[in-house]
């Protein structure tokens, strides 16, 4: 048996020795870390010698191949580890000289589901050229087969198939509670077979529902508990880069910790407005980057920010990274897709980062006076 | 004594000689130890057993001194519900893992494969005839390499940071080099990395925004899903299936760092399909292109008609579900979801059969799939 046993439980090794729930009894018990199964406890009592321990094997209930994993002995027990956490839901027998000698079953998760889920883009209207979908899950999630449990149905309730595109591997944050899902970019680009053949994904005009399944289950194997529906109306093509120029800045008061706020005049990708904002003092030679907190509203049309410490009197300015795109993958530098037979627009933007320049407004005596009292 | 002088020299030398031939056997950049892995997205076998495994968690690649060198006799596979059997080695059910890649080592013929559960966690394994083992990963020879370092604010090109890369889409080796395609849970982009191994210090990476002409009228940037690389008429180039399934190539040597390179668009594999693996395969004096996708049988291009073909697609499309450009043949292997040659004149395939099993077998009584 080749023994393999990866890093991380290494590292655990001796929160594990420590932590680990076992059972001083003869019988076999689970090995808990982070509420996984991630092996099993042996009592040397089950195993009369050591040539047995040589053969001691675990497998799963009702399957006849033996399980890979590492086997370490202590002093009353033998520990084994497998490649992977154990199955909730499944049995496993200990199996010494072919003989089935114990039986284990590792319990299904226990709790009610509170599973939450938001999807973006949050406005109930989209452009018929919607690049993405946005799954954020309130824990991580089970992953590989996410659209088994994602269904768009249109007006008369009829499944509408081939939107979504089924990437292995799916995109997955490093949380693995944020799904990306691409509506399939062959039939958004024009000119293309797909586009051709299939027509646009989402037909301008028509209602459609997004229906997240009930039975999608957290990495735990609680399951969602409800359908998460999100309906929405599918708007004209848009096939034009976000104009920064164009926002609307509402300066915050000087010596306040007030939001600054920007205004899109259109919903913007979600994902990337995390990441692709920042606030910095401008000054003759150098720059000084603001920290503070980001928040998003009105349907991803707007952006605040708020410092940690209070606006000064004098130069800021927001950057925007030209990576942030619209709904339909339009960012700020390139549309998604460029007719080569139209002459460019005369503004464009150079690919790396926007700046929009903006002053606190000066706060009065009054302001100030008015303040106190609420510090 | 003199001589014994001699002679010890003659023996310190000796000595010398061996230590030094013992330190180049171990690749630049290694080390032994345990990788942290969190994840297996795609594998490619380099030089002298290395294994390269696309770790997207981490936006990382290891390259792994697998010591799996011993030529052998490659036996022919056929192995029923490999999944189940995967499955129950790993001590779980099929349905609760995914086999996310395939690669066979082309010095020992062994098939390797990367296993993700559902809950996430990576596992590595082998398959030789019908017997299932785990790949070493602890107290290993590796050396790696991290994709994503955040760029420094004066580093940054003409085209802004390099793309933010949540998943590497494919991975191969070719003439000292790893390339890296990688898709973002973000951005819209397309990453396509060339990164020198042996890894060295320096990161010698490049982050390519590749696009491509679709008919001629729009240009649109898009993530690669699959490539390979192959020689066309003594010029290397790229051969990469994108997500929106065209099929483009790209002279290696004019993909640089930073660049804005426009690839030629040499097919279209058809609507509602995804390209899953594109392999190269030559049969009495012809080569072609073997190409897996999701949702049409396995297609087999002959590069010489690659080599003929000097356009690109600019016509208008001409009727619905046609394919156009390069003619190619579609095989009679529907529903494979990983290919790899298993050696020169035999593929390996994974296929999901009529009957729902998932199947491992070689084209070895299937000659004529390449005739």
């Amino acid at each position: 048996m080749i023994r393999l046993r990866f890093i991380r439980n290494l590292i655990f090794f001796a929160a594990l020795l420590s932590n680990c729930t076992s059972h001083k009894d003869d019988r076999v018990a689970l090995v808990w870390l982070d509420n996984e199964a991630v092996g099993l406890s042996v009592p040397l009592s089950l195993i009369s010698s050591v040539t047995e321990a040589e053969v001691f094997n675990v497998r799963v209930k009702g399957q006849q191949v033996m399980m890979l994993g590492d086997i370490d002995r202590e002093a009353h027990q033998l520990i084994f580890r497998p490649l992977i956490p154990l199955t909730r839901g499944l049995s496993y027998e200990v199996v010494v000289n072919e003989k089935v000698v114990a039986e284990v079953s590792v319990p299904m998760a226990e709790g009610t589901s509170d599973l939450d889920l938001l999807i973006y883009p949050s406005q109930d209207t989209v452009p018929e050229n919607l690049l993405k979908v946005y799954l954020r899950f309130s824990r991580p999630m089970e992953q590989g087969r996410a659209l088994t449990y994602i269904t768009l149905l249109n007006e008369q309730k009829d499944t509408v198939r081939g939107t979504f595109l089924d990437l292995k591997p799916e995109l997955w944050n490093d949380r693995r509670d944020m799904l990306t899902v691409w509506l399939d970019p062959g039939r958004i680009k024009r000119g293309l077979h797909p586009n051709h053949d299939l027509g646009q994904p989402l037909v301008r005009g028509r209602q459609y529902s997004l229906i997240v399944s009930r039975y999608w289950k957290d990495i735990n194997g609680l399951p969602l508990g409800k359908d998460f529906v999100k309906s929405f109306l599918v708007a004209g093509r848009d096939s034009l880069s976000p104009v920064p120029s164009a926002w609307k800045i509402e300066p915050p008061k000087s010596n306040t910790t007030d939001n600054l706020c920007v205004r899109f005049h259109e919903p913007v990708d979600y994902s990337l407005l995390n990441g692709t904002l920042h606030v910095y003092s401008s000054k003759v030679n150098s720059r000084d980057l603001i920290r503070g907190v980001w928040t998003f509203s009105e349907e991803e049309t707007v952006a605040c920010f708020k410092p940690q410490s209070e606006w000064k009197a004098g130069a800021y300015m927001l950057e925007i990274e030209t990576r942030l795109e619209d709904l339909s993958g339009n960012n700020l530098s390139r549309p998604f897709e460029r007719d080569m037979t139209v002459a460019e627009r005369d503004v464009r933007v150079s690919p790396g980062s926007v700046a929009l320049p903006f002053q606190p407004i000066p706060s009065s005596r009054a302001d100030r006076a008015g303040r106190i009292p609420d510090e | 004594m003199k001589k014994i002088l001699y002679s010890l020299a003659a023996v310190l030398l000796l000595v010398v000689a061996l230590a030094f031939t013992k330190i180049s056997t171990m690749p630049d950049g290694f080390t032994t130890g345990s990788p942290e892995i969190k994840s297996i997205s795609s594998l490619a076998f380099g030089p002298d057993g290395i294994l390269f495994i696309g770790d997207s968690r981490n936006a990382s690649v290891v390259a792994l001194n697998t010591k799996d060198v011993s030529k052998a006799q490659v036996k022919a596979v056929d192995l029923k519900n490999v999944d189940q059997k995967i499955a129950a080695t790993l001590g779980t059910t099929s349905e609760n893992i995914v086999i996310t890649d395939m690669a066979v080592n082309p010095i020992s013929g062994k098939i390797y494969f990367s296993v993700q559960t559902t809950a996430g966690d990576p596992a590595l394994l082998t398959v030789d005839g019908d017997k299932i083992e785990a790949v070493p990963l602890k107290d290993v020879s590796y050396s790696s390499i991290v994709l994503n370092s955040a760029p420094s604010e004066d580093k940054k090109d003409r085209r802004g940071q390099p793309l933010r890369l949540s998943s590497i889409s494919d991975l191969t080796y070719s003439d000292g080099k790893v390339m890296v395609s990688g898709l973002s849970n973000e951005e819209f982009s397309s990453s396509f990395r060339t990164i020198p191994f042996p890894f060295g210090n320096k990161q010698d990476q490049s982050s390519l925004e590749i696009y491509h002409a679709a008919h001629g009228k729009y240009e649109t940037t898009s993530p690669i899903k699959t490539f390979t690389t192959a020689e066309i008429k003594g010029k290397k180039y790229l051969i990469a299936s994108y997500t929106c399934t065209p099929l483009v190539l790209f002279p290696l040597d004019e993909l640089k760092p930073g660049m804005h390179v426009k690839g030629r668009t040499v097919a279209e594999m058809g609507s509602g399909n995804q390209p899953l693996d594109m392999i190269t395969m030559s049969k009495n004096g012809k080569s072609y292109l073997v190409m897996a996708n999701n949702n049409r049988p396995v297609f087999r291009v002959n590069f010489k008609n690659i080599e003929d073909f000097q356009g690109s697609l600019t016509t208008p499309v001409a009727e619905n579900f046609a394919t156009e450009g390069v003619p190619f043949v579609s095989m009679p292997l529907t529903n494979v979801l990983q290919l790899d040659k298993l050696d020169d004149s035999r593929m390996v395939m994974l296929q999901r059969r009529a009957d729902g099993s998932l199947d491992l077998w070689s084209s070895d009584k299937q000659e004529w799939l390449l005739q």
